[in-house]
């Protein structure tokens, strides 16, 4: 009685075993991530699109549909930012070189996150030192932590003195595509080739868009 | 022709490593190797400066930095948190005997609050590390290019590095 129960578990359990294979075959060939195109981290579209309301440093009010067709890069920063804010901006100026005739498709945006201390004047004498298509975009305070929320990036003030704060911030760099959706995502380490290339490659894309 | 590009090149080299070298400054047991900054947009409030300091002695302690090229110098660290680079004030920094202390991008930093003038590429400024047993020590930190994160000699290209 026992060995019939014996002959007949393992056939119902290998076949149980062959359906969860196949079931497990095709979830993962369903889900299995396919190689990116991109170096950089695709993003998928979040439920908050980025965007944002501010002013720059000529006092011109800026949108980033006002930044459609174009492929739009946005670094969070402040003047008075000691290495990761220079650091990232020298590199997308390395990068606009490296890009050549296709760097005339790519706007590269600094927003503020110091408002109070980066003036209109600052802002334009610092981003523009990288590069002079750089632009510097600044707003209230208010402003700020709105475009803030919307790329997810977080800030806060750090005292380090009476009379002197950094600003302790998230230090990606956001890669808006032609049509105003979020697309990549870079590090601090994130080479100069790797930015050249993904963003040659939107650029390229938004060209053939164009034509058809 | 082959062995003069080769002894020009040996020049260059020379004349990128002797000023590096000779920025080197000594006092008892301490040694600060490669005082460096990096150059300001115009109007920048702010500049960074960095340096090792190599202990062949007793622990000491870097109380303070002093600086005529800025009306506040504090001693910061900058750390990654979650994606999220913060950074704090330092009050003092212990050097460990026959240790080193290394200020650097991303990590401990001179911060050279509302600066007295743009600091240009090329150009150099003194910086004076006040000690608790060696007492002051002044060098001469050269001001690099706008987003350089190494010292003068380090690959120019660390920028592009690879994770």
């Amino acid at each position: 009685m026992t060995t019939t129960h014996r002959r007949q578990h393992p056939k119902a359990s290998l076949l149980a075993l062959g359906a969860a294979g196949l079931v497990a075959g095709a979830l993962i060939a369903l889900f299995w991530p396919r190689p990116s195109e991109f170096r950089l981290t695709v993003l998928p579209p979040g439920p908050v699109s980025p965007d944002f309301r501010l002013v720059d440093f000529d006092g011109q009010p800026r949108s980033l549909a006002d930044y459609r067709g174009q492929v739009v890069v946005i670094f969070f920063g402040y003047t008075r930012c000691p290495d990761a804010c220079p650091a990232a901006l020298f590199k997308l100026a390395q990068v606009m070189k490296r890009l050549g005739p296709a760097s005339a498709q790519v706007r590269v945006l600094l927003i503020t996150l110091d408002p109070e201390r980066d003036t209109p004047q600052l802002l334009k004498s610092y981003v523009t030192a990288f590069d002079p298509r750089f632009v510097g975009l600044s707003g209230t305070t208010a402003q700020i932590d709105q475009a803030a929320a919307s790329f997810y990036v977080a800030h806060f003030k750090a005292p380090t003195s009476n009379d002197y704060y950094a600003i302790d911030h998230s230090t990606a760099t956001y890669v808006i595509d032609a049509q105003g959706q979020r697309r990549l995502i870079g590090a601090m380490n994130t080479s100069i080739d790797d930015f050249a290339h993904d963003l040659k490659l939107l650029a390229g894309r938004m060209k053939q868009g164009a034509s058809s | 022709m082959y062995t003069h590009i080769h002894r020009l090149t040996f020049l260059l080299a020379l004349a990128w490593v002797i000023p590096a070298l000779a920025a080197d400054q000594r006092t008892g047991s301490l040694t600060i190797t490669q005082p460096w900054s990096r150059a300001t947009a115009p109007g920048a409030a702010i500049g960074a400066a960095y340096f090792e300091i190599v202990n062949a002695g007793a622990v000491d302690t870097l109380l303070r930095i002093e600086s005529p090229i800025a009306r506040q110098v504090e001693m910061h660290t900058s750390y990654t948190e979650g994606g999220i680079m913060r950074m704090r004030p330092v009050t003092s920094v212990d050097v460990p005997a026959q240790g080193r202390v290394r200020f650097e991008p991303s990590g401990l930093h001179v911060m050279l609050i509302d600066l007295i003038r743009p600091l240009r590429k090329g150009g150099r400024f003194p910086l004076t590390l006040v000690f608790q047993h060696a007492g002051p020590v002044r060098v001469e930190a050269i001001v690099q290019d706008l987003g350089t994160l190494t010292p003068p000699g380090g690959k120019e290209t660390d920028n592009d590095h690879h994770p």
